[in-house]
């Protein structure tokens, strides 16, 4: 049987030195981001220090400060990280609806929770610890909700007659970011999949209606 | 209006500094409660500039005239004294909003009055419109719980609402906490852009949003946009 050849993963290969620098860099700076949300959602934000990031992360504190200026300018990046992601998978869902707007809410609901629930660290380092920031998190709220809009682009079409003040859909996103935080602030994985049909129902109970919300959510 | 809730008023601070040090005659619980009033109120203000990250011990005994000692015989930190801030701000909010409540009779105008007094409420002080809505997330897990505990606090006057619906299917359990959830957000960020004194205008939005899952948009917005 053949061996596996040595040069087969790159970041296996004895010395690392013959590695692409580029290459080396990125890793370092994944290892970094990695370890930062690991222990950001283990112990919250204010309880990590750089000391213990570069510890867990096995880089030298030089090589840390190459990359972040701070601790707050590392968890940036993971929060940018996982917002950039987030909304990505969240747009496509919402692409592969093009027509149906509860079809449309119930995928794009879903991909954002399926990836919160592949990331459990990720998911609470950026909606519960990532306000810890204070000031350096202004303008978030605003990337978030352009970043989030396809979900709800179009709902207006659906109301029919009714008039909605022009603040809805921030409401919505209100509610639905709230309503993440205070599942994932107490909450067990599990809840995030029976949150599923009540985030589905309350992002469409305002252009829906009451029973054509709870139709849709629970298909 | 109703009363001001403990360590709202600027002048409290100043009046109780002016407490004679020493043998003054007062009992010591009432000297202790004056302390703790003057270092809560102290801790409002100082939140409310300097944000929960940038609130020290230091700035709070400052602010209340007392020593670091006395700070401690009280609170063991920061977070503990926001706590007790918190807790204060919360059942004056709780009173007001009962009160409100009970001065109609039909529900839909119920929850009007309602969230006409708690937008007149944080519209009267933008400091505890922080120190409520904004900060607690700042301060992180051990506060937001408060903030969370508060909000399923006022879940069941929303809830009541369940009983004028029409149709068979129940909510998700989680519908009133969502729609506080947001009313608090959307209120928090008209303070943080310094917009307090717009507040009670948000009254028809946050009305017509509240009441649509249980009347229906078109009556939501008939109820929301009644004149007083």
């Amino acid at each position: 049987m053949e061996r596996p050849s040595p040069s087969r993963s790159p970041l296996t290969r004895p010395g690392g030195h013959q590695l692409r620098p580029e290459v080396v860099v990125h890793h370092r700076r994944e290892r970094i981001l990695t370890a930062a949300v690991e222990l950001i959602a283990e112990r919250g934000y204010r309880a990590v220090t750089v000391a213990d990031i570069i510890k867990r992360a096995g880089v030298a504190k030089l090589k840390f400060y190459e990359n972040f200026s701070s601790k707050e300018d590392c968890f940036l990046a993971v929060y940018d990280r996982g917002l950039v992601e987030a909304t990505r998978r969240v747009g496509e869902a919402c692409e592969r609806h093009p027509d149906s707007f509860p079809e449309r809410v119930a995928a794009g609901i879903a991909a954002l929770l399926d990836y919160a629930a592949a990331e459990p660290a990720l998911a609470r380092a950026c909606i519960v610890e990532a306000p810890l920031l204070g000031a350096a998190m202004e303008g978030a709220r605003e990337r978030a909700l352009a970043g989030f809009a396809p979900l709800l682009r179009g709902a207006r079409q659906e109301v029919g007659e009714a008039e909605l003040p022009p603040s809805v859909e921030e409401s919505v996103f209100d509610g639905l970011y709230w309503l993440l935080y205070d599942a994932i602030l107490t909450g067990t994985p599990e809840r995030l999949e029976e949150l599923r049909p009540q985030l589905v129902e309350f992002a469409l109970l305002p252009f829906l209606g009451a029973a054509a919300a709870a139709d849709a959510s629970s298909r | 209006m109703p009363s001001e809730p403990p360590g709202e008023s600027s002048e409290q601070p100043d009046e109780l500094a002016r407490l004679p040090h020493g043998r003054h005659g007062l009992p010591p619980e009432f000297v202790a409660n004056n302390q703790r009033q003057r270092l809560l109120a102290s801790l409002v203000f100082t939140v409310a500039e300097h944000g929960y990250n940038e609130t020290t011990i230091t700035k709070v005994i400052e602010g209340a005239g007392v020593t670091t000692r006395t700070f401690y015989k009280y609170f063991d930190g920061v977070e503990a004294a926001y706590l007790g801030a918190f807790e204060a701000a919360a059942d004056s909010l709780a009173t007001r909003l009962a009160e409100a409540y009970g001065s109609e009779s039909e529900w839909p105008l119920r929850i009007r009055a309602s969230l006409a007094a708690l937008l007149e409420f944080f519209a009267a002080s933008p400091e505890f419109a922080r120190l409520c809505l904004i900060e607690p997330f700042v301060a992180g897990p051990a506060i937001s719980r408060r903030y969370q505990e508060a909000i399923a606090r006022l879940a069941p006057y929303l809830r009541e609402g369940r009983a004028l619906r029409d149709g068979p299917e129940p909510f998700p359990e989680t519908t009133e906490r969502g729609l506080l959830g947001s009313i608090g957000t959307q209120i928090g960020r008209k303070v943080s852009a310094g917009e307090t004194e717009e507040l009670p205008g948000l009254l028809p939005d946050l009305a017509q949003f509240a009441l649509t899952p249980y009347l229906g948009a078109a009556e939501a917005r008939r109820v929301a946009l009644l004149d007083d």
